[in-house]
C-alpha cells in the first residue's frame, strides 16, 4: 500500500523528536527503577499496566564506532551470530523457543550499540531473562554456522546499500564528513571488511564487548518491579564481571572546509544530502537543533516540504535529520530528490536558501508554537508503545543517563527564536558542510531482454 | 528518506528496503515491526471491549474506550480502494485519496496541513485494493479539531485542479523512483502476471499513462461514486466515551448520504497459467517472487492455510524456508512466503533475494520446500509450535491503540464477530497435520507457479516455467537442505 511521503516523514520526525510529558503526571526519573548489580550490570525497570506483555530489551554498550577500518561490521555481524546457541540452547532455537511462548524477538545493531529484544506475555518474561543471561556469557557456534550467517550479512548489505543508490549516497556522505572518527564507516561494514572476516574475529570481539559491566536490561511492561528484579538478579547476578572494554579515543577535529562528493552509478533520479557537523544532547545546543529539525521537516506544513515540494515544486522529497542520542557528535543532514526534470543543483541551492533563512529571519511565534504542540502529542503517541518506550531510555542510557530523558521538554520549550538563528549561524557553515549528490548515470542498454508480459515502464 | 546507520537481523522481513533513519531511532521499529510479524498478523488478536453502532446514513461504527493515556486513534475503511479503478484509469483511487488532503471547501491545502501540524496530529489517507484507509492519532484534548478536520477532507474535499496537477507531478516521480526497488518491480510484474487485467491486476498508485491521463473530472467523479457511507467503517479507540462519539458522528456525518454504487462484482477467477518473467537491471541480487493466486479471506480452509504457511514460510526463523535458504545456505536475507487474504482472492508469494549467481540455487530449494509441505506429514513440534506462536501472540498485536482500532476495523469488515479472540484459537488449535497438508496439496500448486526475477541478466539466466520441475541444471546446490527433491506430479 502506498504512504504519502510527507505522511511518513512528519510521522517520523514528530517521532523522533518526542520525548518528555506534556500531561504525564510522572517524570521518568520517578517511573523507573533502577538497579546495578555488583557485577556491573545495569538494570532499567519502567511499569505499564496497559495490556498484560512487556518488552526486555538488553542494550551493549558496542556498535560500528567500537570498530577499525578493516575490520568493519564485526558488531553488527556478532549480532546475527548471537543467535547461533550456546551450550544449553541450540542454532536457531532462541527466537524458536519465544515465538514457543508466543513472543516476537530480534536484534539490531547502530553506531554505537547493539540491542536484543522480545515482547512477549509478561508472565513469561523469566524465558527471555533466562536465555539473554545464558548467551551474555556461553555464546557457542562453529564455522558450518558461521560462514552461513556471514553470506546471509553481505546479503543483506546487498539488499540494503547496494542495490540501493539512497542508502549508498548517505553510506558516501557520511564517509566523506568523518575523516578521524569511526562514524565514517556504515554499521553493516565495508563488503571487503565482511569477505575477510573470520570467526576468530567474532568471538573475540563477543569476549572484549559482551559483559556485564557493558550492558544495559531495559523492561517496560505490565510486571511488578520488585518481583522482576529479584527475576533478573538470579539469572544475571552469576555472571563474573569482566575488565572494562576498551575507549573508544577518536574525536573528529573541526572540518575547515567544505567537502563535496559525487555518486555516479545507475538510478532513476538525482539525490542530495547537505551535512553539518552539530553537538549531541551533550551540547546546550543539541535542544536548539531539535526545534530547527521540526521547523524544516516536522510535518508536510513545514518548511523544507511546503518550499521545495508544493510550492517550488522542485523536489518529490526534502527532509531534514538530527538524532540527539549520539556517544559522540554527529550530523545534521538536510536532504532532497529532485522531481523528474529538476537539478539536484537547484535542489542543493533552495536546501541552502532555507539555512540562510533561518540564519536571517527569525521563526515567528505560530509557527514555534505548532512545533512544541507536534512534539508534545508525539511524547504521548510514544508512551501508546511498550517497545518505543524501552527504546527512548535505552537510547538516552547508551548516550549517557537515560534521566535526561526528563530535561528534554522542558528545555525545547525554553528554545527561542533568537537561538535558532544563533545556532544556524554558528553550525551551519560553508567550511563545515559536506554536499554528497547521486549523479545518475543513463542506463546503458545491458543485456537484452528476455521476458514476456511486464507492466509497462519497468525494463532496463 | 533518511541516512541509515542501523541494522537489523530481521529474518521474514519483506518491507525494509527503505532507507531508515541514521540510527535506531523511529523507522528501525516500523521495519522491525513489519519483520516481526508474519503477513496475516494483522488479523490475529484479543478483541477488546468495543460498542458496535450502525448511524442512519449506513456507516458502521465501532468504539473502544481506553483512558490509559490522553489519545483518540482513528481507523476507516471506505469502499474506495483501486479494485474499483476504471479500465484505462488505473490510479484513479490512490490519486483520489491523495487528493483528499490538498483542499476542502473551507480550507487550502497548505491550510489543511497546517490544521493537522497545528494539533501535533499524526494521520494518513491512501488507498489500498479493497477500500481507501483513513487514520489520524490526536491527543483527546483535541477531539473536536480533529473530527472537524478529518471530516472536512473526507467529506467536502475540492479537488482543485493545481492541486490535482501537483499529485499526478508526484505521483509520476514516485513511479519513477520505484524503479530503483527492485523488489517493488518484481511484485507489481508479478500482481500483473496473475491477476492480469482483474481488479487485483494493477498496482495501486496506477500505470503512468493512464495517471498522466487523469484530471480533476475523473478524480470527482471517482469520488462522488465511492466516497459513501454504506460500507465504511469507523474505528475509535482511545480516551473518549463510545456514546459521546456515536453523537458527535451522527452530527458530523448527517449530510453524509448513502450512494447509488452497486455492490462490488469480482470477475471469475481466471484459470492460472504458470510464467516466467525477468526483468532486467544493472544491481547485484535477483529480487524474486514465486507464486500463484491465493484464497479469499473468508475462505473456510483460512486458520488451515495460516497454519500451513506458518511453518513453510510465515514463521519467520521458524519457517522451513528461512530454515533452508537463509540458515542453513546463507543465500538471502529475506525470505518469506505469505498468502494476502483478501475480500476476493488475493495471491501466494515467497519473496527473496539472492545474489545474482544463486538464483537457481534458492528457487530449487524453494520448490523443494513446497513439494515436502505437500507430500510428508509435518512434524508434532512443527505444528504445536505454529499453534502456540498465532494463538500466544494475539496480545502482542493489540500493544497501541492504533493498532487496536485497525484490528477492530477488519473484525468488521471481515465480520469475523465480536468473540473472535475465542474462534480464533478454536479454529488454529483445530488445525491437525491432515489439514495442513491437505491445504498444502490444494493450495500450493508447483506447476503454475509463476516465477518474476529482477537482476542482472547478463549475469544470470532465470529459469523459465513451468519453475519447479528438475531440468538438471544445478544453479550450485550447495548440498544443504533439501535440494535436489524431486518434484511428483500434480494432480
Amino acid at each position: 500500500m502506498r504512504k504519502s511521503l510527507p505522511t511518513a516523514l512528519a510521522t517520523l520526525a514528530v517521532v523522533c523528536l518526542a520525548l518528555t510529558p506534556a500531561r504525564a503526571a510522572q517524570s521518568y526519573a520517578e517511573r523507573v527503577r533502577q538497579a546495578v548489580l555488583p557485577n556491573g550490570l545495569k538494570i532499567l525497570l519502567l511499569e505499564d499496566h496497559k495490556a498484560p506483555i512487556a518488552v526486555l530489551q538488553v542494550w551493549y554498550r558496542v556498535g560500528s564506532r567500537n570498530e577499525q577500518l578493516g575490520r568493519t561490521g564485526l558488531s553488527h555481524l556478532l549480532e546475527h551470530l548471537m543467535f547461533k546457541g550456546t551450550q544449553k540452547v541450540g542454532p536457531e532455537e532462541y527466537s524458536k523457543i519465544i515465538q514457543h511462548n508466543g513472543g516476537d524477538d530480534n536484534a539490531f545493531t547502530s553506531d554505537d550499540a547493539t540491542t536484543y529484544f522480545a515482547t512477549i506475555a509478561s508472565d513469561r518474561l523469566g524465558v527471555v531473562i533466562d536465555l539473554e543471561a545464558d548467551r551474555m556469557q556461553h555464546l557457542a557456534f562453529d564455522d558450518a554456522q558461521f560462514t552461513p550467517e556471514l553470506h546471509v550479512v553481505m546479503e543483506e548489505r546487498r539488499l540494503r546499500t547496494e542495490d540501493n543508490p539512497v542508502s549508498a549516497l548517505f553510506e558516501q556522505a557520511s564517509a566523506v564528513a568523518f575523516s578521524a572518527h569511526p562514524y565514517q564507516w556504515p554499521t553493516i561494514g565495508w563488503m571487503d571488511d565482511l569477505k575477510q572476516a573470520t570467526r576468530q574475529d567474532a568471538l573475540e570481539y563477543y569476549r572484549t564487548y559482551y559483559s556485564p559491566g557493558n550492558a544495559v536490561v531495559v523492561c517496560v511492561g505490565d510486571f511488578a518491579a520488585d518481583a522482576l528484579l529479584a527475576q533478573i538478579e538470579k539469572a544475571f547476578g552469576s555472571i563474573p564481571a569482566a575488565a572494562p572494554a576498551p575507549a573508544v579515543r577518536a574525536i573528529e577535529p573541526p572540518q575547515q572546509g567544505e567537502n563535496r562528493t559525487v555518486l555516479r552509478r545507475a538510478a532513476q533520479l538525482p539525490f542530495v544530502a547537505i551535512a553539518y557537523h552539530v553537538p549531541n544532547l551533550k551540547g546546550p545546543d543539541a535542544p536548539v537543533l531539535e526545534v530547527i529539525s521540526a521547523v524544516l521537516s516536522g510535518g508536510k506544513s513545514a518548511r523544507l516540504h511546503q518550499q521545495l515540494v508544493y510550492q517550488k515544486r522542485l523536489a518529490r522529497d526534502a527532509g531534514a535529520s538530527y538524532e540527539l542520542t549520539t556517544i559522540d557528535p554527529g550530523l545534521f543532514i538536510l536532504y532532497g530528490q529532485p522531481l523528474p526534470g529538476k537539478s539536484a543543483k537547484n535542489v542543493e541551492q533552495e536546501l541552502l536558501g532555507q539555512v540562510e533563512r533561518l540564519q536571517r529571519t527569525p521563526v515567528d511565534d505560530r509557527e514555534l508554537t505548532k512545533v512544541r504542540n507536534g512534539l508534545e502529542a508525539a511524547f504521548v503517541f510514544g508512551q501508546d508503545s511498550l517497545f518505543y518506550q524501552g527504546m527512548v531510555l535505552g537510547q538516552y542510557e547508551m548516550a549517557g543517563d537515560w534521566r535526561r530523558i526528563d530535561t528534554y521538554l522542558p528545555n525545547m520549550r525554553a528554545v527561542t527564536a533568537q537561538d535558532i538563528m544563533r545556532v544556524a549561524k554558528t553550525y551551519f557553515t560553508p567550511l563545515n558542510r559536506t554536499v554528497a549528490t547521486l549523479e545518475p548515470l543513463p542506463s546503458a542498454g545491458k543485456a537484452p531482454e528476455p521476458a514476456p508480459a511486464h507492466p509497462t515502464g519497468v525494463v532496463h | 528518506m533518511r541516512p541509515q546507520r542501523s541494522t537489523a537481523r530481521c529474518g521474514s522481513a519483506h518491507a525494509g528496503i527503505g532507507v531508515g533513519p541514521r540510527r535506531a531511532a523511529s523507522r528501525s521499529m516500523s521495519w522491525l515491526a513489519t519483520c516481526m510479524l508474519s503477513a496475516w498478523a494483522a488479523t490475529a488478536a484479543a478483541t477488546p471491549p468495543a460498542a458496535r453502532f450502525t448511524l442512519s446514513n449506513g456507516a458502521r461504527l465501532v468504539v473502544s474506550e481506553q483512558h490509559a493515556l490522553p489519545l483518540v486513534a482513528i481507523d476507516m475503511f471506505i469502499d474506495a480502494g483501486s479494485r474499483r479503478d476504471p479500465g484505462g484509469q488505473e490510479g484513479v483511487a490512490a490519486l483520489t485519496a491523495d487528493l483528499l488532503t490538498e483542499g476542502t471547501e473551507r480550507r487550502s491545502a497548505e491550510e489543511v496541513s497546517r490544521a493537522f501540524d497545528a494539533i501535533g496530529a499524526a494521520y494518513s489517507i491512501a488507498a489500498g485494493v479493497d477500500f481507501a484507509t483513513a487514520n489520524m492519532k490526536f491527543l483527546s484534548k483535541d477531539l473536536a479539531a480533529g473530527l472537524d478536520l478529518l471530516f472536512d477532507v473526507l467529506l467536502h474535499p475540492r479537488f482543485p485542479e493545481a492541486e490535482v496537477a501537483r499529485r499526478r507531478e508526484a505521483t509520476l516521480a514516485h513511479m519513477k523512483a520505484e524503479e530503483d526497488e527492485p523488489g517493488e518491480v518484481a511484485e507489481r510484474a508479478f500482481l500483473k502476471a496473475i491477476f492480469a487485467d482483474g481488479p487485483y491486476g494493477h498496482p495501486v498508485i496506477g500505470y503512468p499513462d493512464a495517471v498522466r491521463k487523469l484530471t480533476r473530472k475523473e478524480v470527482a467523479a471517482f469520488y462522488s461514486q465511492n466516497y459513501r457511507p454504506d460500507g465504511t467503517i469507523i474505528s475509535v479507540v482511545g480516551d473518549v466515551s463510545a456514546s459521546d462519539i456515536r453523537e458527535r458522528m451522527e452530527k458530523a456525518l448527517r449530510q453524509w448520504q448513502k450512494g447509488t454504487a452497486v455492490a462490488f462484482q469480482y470477475p471469475p477467477d481466471r484459470p492460472a497459467t504458470a510464467t516466467t518473467v525477468a526483468i532486467n537491471k544493472p544491481i547485484t541480487q535477483a529480487n524474486i517472487v514465486l507464486g500463484h493466486m491465493g484464497i479469499a479471506r473468508d475462505n473456510p480452509d483460512y486458520y488451515p492455510v495460516l497454519v500451513m504457511n506458518f511453518i513453510l514460510g510465515g514463521g519467520g526463523f521458524s519457517s522451513r524456508l528461512l530454515d533452508n535458504i537463509r540458515t542453513k545456505a546463507g543465500l538471502a536475507y529475506s525470505v518469506a512466503s505469505f498468502f494476502t487474504p483478501n475480500k476476493a482472492p488475493g495471491s501466494f508469494q515467497v519473496v527473496m533475494q539472492t545474489k545474482n549467481a544463486s538464483t537457481t540455487d534458492a528457487i530449487r530449494r524453494a520448490c523443494a520446500e513446497f513439494e515436502r509441505i505437500r507430500t510428508e506429514a509435518v512434524g508434532d513440534d512443527e505444528l504445536n509450535d505454529a499453534r502456540l506462536y498465532l494463538t500466544g501472540s494475539f496480545p502482542l498485536k493489540l500493544d497501541s491503540s492504533a493498532k487496536m482500532a485497525s484490528f477492530l476495523t477488519q473484525v468488521e469488515f471481515f465480520n469475523l464477530g465480536d468473540d473472535y479472540t475465542d474462534t480464533f484459537k478454536q479454529r488454529i488449535n483445530a488445525v491437525t497435520k491432515d489439514d495442513v497438508r491437505r491445504v498444502a496439496q490444494k493450495y500450493l500448486q508447483p506447476d503454475q507457479l509463476t516465477l518474476v526475477v529482477v537482476s542482472d541478466l547478463s549475469n544470470v539466466q532465470a529459469p523459465t516455467a513451468p519453475v519447479c520441475v528438475e531440468t538438471g541444471s544445478g544453479g550450485g546446490d550447495q548440498g544443504t537442505g533439501a535440494g535436489g527433491h524431486k518434484p511428483a506430479p500434480v494432480p
